[in-house]
């Protein structure tokens, strides 16, 4: 078909114009260099006939028209180029509507020999760029902003991010942290994360010699093939493109998450008017580690040269995308225990809380805990709590909570509110499963087994993602030290334990879980601790039955000395942290019952009350390495996760006494059956010399935060508890 | 590792095929490349030469300790000369105008830094055939492209810096 001469209406190029690029360029190619070869229906074509007829007669109108030709070709290149490259930018950011022919097929964009299938989503962003004229009036930027859509989260639910190190930091305290600091043009900027930004444009034509310019048109085509090719192949490069696989193969009712673009002029002055550009905005704090990443960078494809101008496409873009949504409750329960580095970015940004975050995260914690920090977790504890008691949420014994407190002060709050509430807090059933079923770890019962066990496989359908990759580095350390370290291997002795093995790992993630679920377990369940230790002595059952089972987890990894001490503590949250991070250095090496780690724990705490060490670091119980932290403190959430969510866990909650007499006997579900199911399954993944490492490694914590565990963390929140 | 490079030979020819083609893709390394399913002469020459290749590897070179080998892809450009001569018939030449040169050699290493090869790899190539480098190819004629590719060589041989 021929096309017509004039500029052709914008909707009929890309399917009138003959796409066969060699075909294209080898007439245009071709005639002008030898006579026409072949008679093509194209304007190619046309015109050099023209050109060669006319040669003689009208040889101005034949330039002429020859010009507006040229002239109307380059403006379709123009527009195409503009329209295809967002086309090809969204398509592979968002799934599109398929735009229909005539005859119901489905209509495709063929332009530089890319085909791609057509879509009317982007016809009307785009009528900036489809005029006919673009060559005499150069159209402004194209931007193509992706972002990532986090409105329609639900209240219990958090958006998170894992950096290098394969900490979680919570976007949005990121968030409001940034839009504290600086104004914001588009609405819901909590929101909304930019995740890439994409510009295509007419550049500066006096940056380049006219005869660079002034290519052929058909080699402008070929040299347009090439850099869609590139740009095909780049979008798929870069990190959100992974993100958008990942998105799109869940269910929109499962996944709250949106990947979504906006096309707009870009102005010049839209972004200078920001303080900070949306891209820019840093979600978790970069001077913590030592990242030669940047948090953005910049890939410019090569201009396509052209009569007009220069066409380029450059592209800022993100390069850390591994969002995951992750249970609140998990959020704050690992938070709590400190293995996430969790602290706000506002902590961050604060700056005191940059050290602690860097020992959150990063660092071992060696036993400090940010003064900052503590004083967080200790402050305001009324806002947390209420907030916490509201949603019925077991309170996250210190981790800053999730989202909700961008402020160090609310971090604290948090804390205080969740170990204020742990008195108060009735188990969440959910809550209290993992609770149980770490008691009944530690213990060795199987109910805890069980419980672990779900929570080993990964946790929280949200946060697998990120915490199913950590299940297999961290759960290994569970497993392992449940071999390797003797504390941990000592209720299984002391409560016969059915296996061993299992215990460990579900120790750890008892711990974790203990951690989130301590009010409720403590509440409830003060004689779980006792349980695990059944011949341990009567009087430390007794104080600690107040404390969750979980608690008694951890207390096995508490130094040893202090099971002498107070055994009554109580499962408190605080008391969780303080065993946590005293049980580590204490557990090593000796064989506890589960009383005795209860006494342990509850001395620590008692102890730890005078000093606010490092508060949420060491909940991880006792013997895991603070790297490993993270891990747990993933592998606990993840778990508490899977233990509230089954109805296993909390049937064996409910008589907490009954689980004590019962753990050796493990006889109240199955569930421990499957988590011990779990754990061997976890502890394949891992090899045996990373277990053994990861052993190794938690003695030396264990050792290193006897030494340095001073403080605990939550001393206020045992007096809570007590009351 | 023989899909690395089978990879980036597919992203090779992607950035080298003139046709207009529907981009279809394929994983490796947890890494979305552009795979060439058509022309199918294509996929399946690429699979005997990277035999070739992996023989080459499995069987190391008596001078390296690593096994090595090096595979070229080179795309020639048929030219008709324009004087068809005394000779009659249209003498064609072909002339290589590009060549890629894949040296492989085998090490252990971790996947993610194998990823990260791949993606430099796939960057690199990029950088190649983009820009500047977009002119050098050479016209695209009918006669020269025979199933919208230039005609191409492959060669596979034994070690590195040949």
């Amino acid at each position: 078909m021929h096309q017509n001469p004039r500029p052709a209406p914008r909707s009929a190029a890309s399917a009138n114009n003959p796409a066969t690029n060699p075909e294209r360029t080898n007439n245009q190619r071709d005639t002008r260099e030898a006579p026409p070869q072949r008679t093509r229906s194209s304007v190619d074509l046309a015109l050099y006939t023209e050109r060669a007829s006319g040669a003689a007669e009208s040889s101005r109108d034949a330039v002429a028209a020859e010009k507006e030709r040229e002239t109307s070709k380059l403006n379709q290149i123009i527009q195409n180029f503009h329209t295809k490259a967002a086309l090809m930018i969204c398509s592979s950011r968002a799934t599109l509507p398929q735009a229909y022919g005539k005859n119901g097929e489905a209509r495709q964009n063929k332009w530089f020999n890319v085909v791609l299938n057509e879509t009317e989503a982007l016809l009307e962003d785009l009528q900036d760029w489809r005029r006919p004229d673009l060559y005499d009036d150069p159209p402004p930027p194209l931007e193509i902003e992706v972002y990532l859509d986090a409105s329609q989260i639900s209240q219990t639910q958090a958006l998170t991010i894992i950096d290098e190190q394969g900490k979680r930091w919570d976007v949005a305290d990121s968030l409001r942290t940034s839009a504290d600091s600086s104004p914001r043009l588009d609405g819901a900027p909590e929101r909304e994360i930019v995740i890439e930004r994409w510009i295509i444009e007419m550049g500066e034509a006096s940056r380049y010699k006219a005869a660079q310019l002034n290519d052929a048109l058909p080699n402008v085509y070929k040299k347009g093939v090439i850099l869609f090719r590139s740009l095909f192949t780049f979008s798929r490069l870069l990190p959100a493109w992974k993100l958008h696989r990942r998105l799109s193969r869940q269910p929109s009712s499962v996944q709250p998450l949106k990947l979504r673009f906006r096309i707009r002029q870009r102005r010049s002055g839209s972004l200078a008017s920001l303080d900070q550009d949306p891209l820019q905005t840093p979600l978790y704090p970069t001077h913590l580690h030592d990242s030669d990443t940047n948090i953005t960078e910049h890939h410019a494809f090569p201009p396509l040269l052209c009569a007009a101008a220069p066409l380029s496409i450059s592209v800022d873009y993100r390069t850390n995308c591994d969002f995951h949504i992750a249970d609140a409750e998990a959020l704050l329960s690992s938070r709590f225990a400190g293995l996430d580095a969790f602290a706000s970015y506002s902590e961050e940004s604060s700056g005191r809380a940059g050290r602690h975050l860097r020992d959150l995260g990063l660092t071992p914690p060696r036993g400090e805990i940010t003064t900052a920090r503590a004083r967080r977790l200790l402050g305001d504890p009324t806002s947390r709590q209420r907030d916490l008691l509201g949603t019925g949420r077991s309170v996250p014994l210190r981790s800053p909570p999730v989202g909700s407190s961008s402020r160090g002060a609310r971090e604290a709050g948090l804390a205080g509110g969740a170990l204020a509430s742990l008195g108060t807090y009735h188990t969440a059933t959910q809550r209290q499963s993992p609770v149980s079923a770490l008691q009944h770890r530690v213990t060795g019962s199987d109910s805890s087994s069980m419980d672990d066990k779900p929570s080993d496989r990964g946790g929280t359908p949200q946060s697998i993602p990120n915490s199913g990759k950590r299940d297999f580095l961290k759960n290994p350390p569970f497993k392992a030290g449940s071999v390797a370290t003797s504390p941990r291997n000592a209720p299984s002795p002391s409560t016969s334990a059915p296996r061993p093995t299992a215990l460990p790992s579900s120790s750890f993630q008892s711990k974790r879980l203990s951690l989130n679920t301590l009010p409720q377990q403590a509440l409830r369940n003060p004689s779980m601790s006792e349980a695990p230790s059944p011949g341990s002595s009567s009087p430390k059952p007794a104080p600690v039955q107040r404390y969750s089972s979980s608690f008694a987890n951890r207390k096995k990894y508490i130094r040893p000395g202090e099971s002498t001490t107070s055994s009554g503590r109580g499962s408190s949250s605080s008391k969780e942290k303080s065993g946590n991070i005293e049980g580590t250095p204490g557990s090593s090496g000796s064989v506890r019952t589960d009383e005795d780690d209860i006494a342990a724990f509850i001395s620590t705490v008692e102890r730890s009350k005078d000093a606010f060490s490092s508060p949420v670091r060491n909940n991880t119980p006792s013997t895991i390495n603070l790297s490993k932290f993270k891990g747990m403190t993933t592998a606990s959430s993840e778990l508490a996760e899977e233990m509230s969510s089954s109805s296993l866990i909390q049937t064996s909650l409910t008589p907490p006494s009954r689980r004590l007499s019962n753990v050796p006997g493990l006889s109240v579900s199955s569930s421990p059956s499957r988590a011990m199911a779990h754990a061997p399954h976890v502890r394949s993944r891992l090899s045996t010399q990373s277990i053994a490492e990861e052993r190794e490694e938690r003695r030396e914590l264990e050792r290193a935060q006897e030494e340095s565990d001073e403080d605990e963390p939550f001393i206020f929140q045992q007096d809570n508890l007590e009351d | 590792m023989k899909d690395i490079v089978k990879a980036l030979l597919h992203t090779i020819f992607f950035h080298r095929i003139f046709t207009a083609l529907p981009p279809t893709t394929h994983e490796i390394l947890d890494t979305t490349l552009p795979l060439i399913t058509n022309p199918t002469s294509i996929p399946t020459t690429l699979e005997t030469h990277l035999s070739t290749l992996l023989r080459y590897l499995d069987t190391p070179s008596q001078s390296t300790s690593t096994p090595s080998a090096t595979l070229t892809l080179q795309f020639l450009e048929r030219r008709r000369p324009r004087k068809t001569g005394w000779f009659g018939g249209k003498g064609e030449e072909e002339t290589v105008w590009e060549t890629w040169v894949i040296e492989v050699r085998v090490r252990g290493i971790e996947r993610r830094e194998m990823e990260a090869e791949l993606q430099e790899g796939v960057k690199r190539v990029m950088g190649a055939v983009g820009g500047e480098a977009a002119g050098v190819v050479p016209p695209i004629t009918e006669g020269g492209v025979e199933g919208g590719v230039f005609p191409w060589v492959m060669g596979v041989k034994r070690g590195t810096g040949g």
